[in-house]
């Protein structure tokens, strides 16, 4: 198994470059360790403990003027039930950045994240973006690296491609790109026969465009699948922006249409797909000086079936109330979520309360219930510690209590 | 000419009219001719007054207030009042600025021509920049005095939903606050986020919009959200994708262990589940068979992908869908309508293809090769 990064390695180089660079970083270093339950069989209940630790880094100037390093990842463990498909450790950026012409060439090579409008995604790669008059030309090609941050085959794990941005204006740009993905799956055992998947393979191209008009934006934005030039989704967006003290601070009117993401090579991408739609509606208002209050409706239309969400808000000072009501072919829902927070000094603490019922099945309503009070404060400027306690009453977990502790510190 | 009116901040009642665009422009007074320069090189604080006083202001209009027009610059009656005093959250001393890096007033505030009642005073993004070039701290908390109080008005829960378009679209501003790491903090399928964001409770009397629990835990999902997640999966409330690589990450729990079923969906099973055999759940009329189980296929085939389509090519639709006389059209149906004209998958080029785990590689003219290749 080939591993680009090992942890190890990752953390001796972490304390060389600190060691070399040490006056040129900032960042921090984080750990927390909590507890949480999962029902195991009928009634019994286990108690789970995880170890979390994360880091996040950025030198600044390191060899040479406007380059930067870039250094996030976690190691988090389960001494109980060791984790079977993801990886106790990930490095989600180590790369080193650096820019020419004012800033309008950069480069980054190393393990990061591309958002561009055709994919999203983390690689081991290199990518460049160049900025010129109304156009930025932006250009990627790496190893793909999967959400479980485990790669043991980086050749057939490929993500590249390119991104054109035409600024015309302030109020109007157009984005569109291109992407190559492909995710290399496990060997694939069957009595019926074994073989080797071929890889799922993503070609898309994307479109985004924005179109500003006062306090109105409107948005569009499509991807496309190369083969067939086949719809994957589709978002229209009307976006109000109210000024500072208008009663109406915003209003969202959104249609999405989406395809069911199959890959090309699953054996359910031969049977007849059907493709999902959702209109939502949300906004904020402020009711008078103290009070906020804010909706969010949304309604996915299935083949045959819809599914809703409602959610209704408001707040006032240091305190907010939430009703939500989510109704889909999976079950029901109902919430009330109740919020504060007190600040005594630097020390900050937060509370929730959220009292509710489901069910999965008609007729068959379950309460859910969970008290929440967190805590956070600085001993001194770099080193913070954070608290939280979790009660969750429900039929499996009757008196259900779960522990949080963190510590942070800052260079 | 624009005439202004002087406060101390944007939300604060004006008391002086005054006109920047006859001082500076067609006067081309100098900024400390009026605006103390001693005040200004020692000042440490962005509570320091630093306007002009009335003695200041009466070395050139002394006539005025000898004839009484006192109210060509004061809004107010009489008795007039001098500035009250302002508490500003953010650090700024003149002092560093003017004296220390030797910044010209016109720098930050420009030219001051035709500033509409505001005391000017410079947006972040300007303060950035030059921090950035003159490489000046970025800490927040270099400027702001409590950065546990810094929340956009924009940022509600609502956001979490409403970001994406507004983060990939062109005026967006985010990395003044964020760094490229927020994004990854729920992008990259973290357990947990790192608490990277600006501090989540709102100040007290801020825009009440929200208040964000400061919760490391429930950053992502919340401690019971192993109740709630297939509703929302169902509900397309969130898209699970985004950060978990489906389904190998769902069949961590749902998947048979130990010849056991663990969690099984209550839709499964029962007469009229499979309704090839049994005539539940067919509707002839619309050409529409397979009872629920087609009909939750076609509904949100993702759903039955979550489990069923672990490695690509999870052999249960085979089960039923297959070819076995080897004669086109006569078994239960699977694929589209015009499928041959419009193949998504990587069709039968490849000997690894996903159309041998049905259909049984024949010779041309005969078999499965022989529905098109004489």
């Amino acid at each position: 198994m080939i591993k680009l990064f090992n942890l190890k390695s990752f953390i001796l180089l972490l304390f060389l470059t600190n060691l070399v660079f040490g006056s040129k970083f900032q960042g921090y270093f984080s750990t927390n360790t909590y507890t949480f339950s999962r029902q195991n069989q009928g009634d019994s209940t286990l108690i789970h403990t995880r170890f979390y630790q994360s880091v996040w880094l950025q030198g600044r100037d390191l060899l040479i003027k406007n380059s930067r390093l870039n250094v996030s990842g976690v190691f988090y463990t389960d001494p109980v039930n060791p984790f079977q498909n993801e990886s106790v450790y990930q490095i989600y950026n180590f790369n080193y950045s650096t820019s020419w012409f004012s800033q309008k060439m950069k480069v980054v090579m190393g393990r990061q994240f591309q958002y561009s409008v055709s994919d999203a995604g983390r690689m081991d790669g290199i990518s460049t973006n160049y900025t010129f008059q109304q156009f930025q030309l932006t250009g990627f090609i790496g190893s793909y690296v999967p959400a479980t941050g485990m790669t043991d085959n980086p050749v057939e794990n490929h993500f590249y491609g390119g991104e054109i941005l035409w600024k015309k204006s302030k109020t109007f740009d157009v984005r569109l790109g291109y992407s190559d993905k492909s995710h290399a799956r496990p060997v694939y055992r069957s009595g019926r026969r074994d073989i080797e998947v071929p890889p799922s393979i993503k070609q898309r191209i994307g479109l985004q465009s924005r179109l500003n008009r006062g306090n109105l934006t409107f948005y569009v934005r499509t991807r496309h699948q190369v083969r067939n030039f086949k719809l994957n989704d589709l978002i229209l967006q009307t976006v109000y922006k109210g000024k500072r003290n208008q009663r109406l601070q915003n209003l969202v009117l959104e249609y999405n249409l989406r395809e069911p993401r199959v890959p090309e090579n699953s054996i359910f991408s031969v049977f007849d797909t059907y493709s999902s739609q959702e209109v939502s509606f949300k906004g904020r208002l402020l009711l008078s000086q103290q009070l906020t209050g804010w909706f969010h409706i949304r309604q996915v239309f299935f083949n045959n079936d819809q599914s809703s969400f409602i959610s209704l808000g408001m707040g006032v000072k240091k305190y907010k109330l939430d009703i939500i009501h989510q109704n889909g072919y999976g079950g029901s829902s109902n919430r009330l979520v109740i919020g504060t927070y007190q600040s005594i000094g630097q020390l900050v603490l937060s509370s929730r309360i959220s009292l509710g019922s489901y069910r999965l099945i008609e007729g068959d309503w379950s309460d859910l219930s969970t008290l929440t009070i967190s805590s956070s404060y600085p001993i001194w400027k770099k080193f913070e510690i954070s608290s939280e306690i979790q009660v969750l009453k429900n039929k499996y977990y009757t008196n259900d209590t779960r522990f949080q502790l963190g510590m942070k510190y800052r260079l | 000419m624009s005439w202004i009116s002087v406060g101390l901040a944007a939300d604060t009642p004006a008391v002086i009219e005054f006109s920047h665009d006859l001082h500076v422009e067609d006067l081309e007074i100098n900024c400390t001719k009026c605006h103390s320069p001693k005040l200004l090189k020692t000042s440490m604080s962005s509570d320091d007054i630093i306007l002009p006083t009335e003695k200041r202001c009466l070395k050139c209009h002394k006539v005025w207030k000898k004839d009484g027009e006192c109210e060509i610059c004061h809004l107010e009656s009489e008795p007039y009042q001098s500035f009250p005093k302002v508490k500003r959250n953010f650090i700024f001393p003149h002092k560093t600025h003017l004296v220390d890096q030797n910044i010209d007033c016109s720098e930050c505030h420009g030219d001051m021509v035709g500033v509409d009642n505001s005391p000017a005073i410079p947006v972040m993004s300007d303060c950035i920049s030059c921090h950035v070039e003159r490489q000046a701290s970025e800490y927040c908390s270099s400027c702001h005095e409590n950065v546990a109080l810094l929340r956009p008005a924009d940022h509600s829960e609502a956001w979490l939903i409403e970001h994406d378009l507004a983060a990939l679209s062109n005026d967006s501003d985010c990395n003044i606050c964020h760094s490229q790491n927020t994004c990854d903090n729920c992008h990259s399928g973290a357990v947990l986020g790192f608490d990277d964001l600006p501090k989540m409770n709102p100040a007290p009397g801020y825009r009440p919009g929200i208040i964000v629990n400061k919760m490391l835990l429930s950053r992502n999902h919340t401690l019971d959200y192993v109740f709630s997640h297939g509703l929302e999966a169902s509900t397309k409330a969130k898209d699970c994708r985004v950060c978990h690589e489906a389904p190998e990450f769902c069949t961590d729990c749902h998947q048979n262990k130990d010849d056991r079923i663990l969690n099984k969906p209550d839709f499964h099973g029962g007469l009229d589940w499979g309704a090839v055999k049994y005539k539940y759940g067919v509707d002839f009329a619309n050409n529409i068979t397979g009872g629920v189980h087609a009909e939750m296929a076609r509904k949100d085939i993702e759903l039955c992908q979550s489990c069923h389509d672990v490695e690509g090519a999870d052999p249960i639709c085979v089960r039923c869908h297959k070819d076995s006389d080897g004669i086109q059209n006569t078994d239960p149906k699977t694929h589209a309508t015009g499928f041959m004209k419009n193949v998504h998958g990587d069709w039968c080029t490849e000997p690894v293809s996903m159309c041998f785990v049905c259909h049984t590689p024949d010779s041309k003219g005969s078999g499965f090769c022989g529905y098109c290749h004489d």
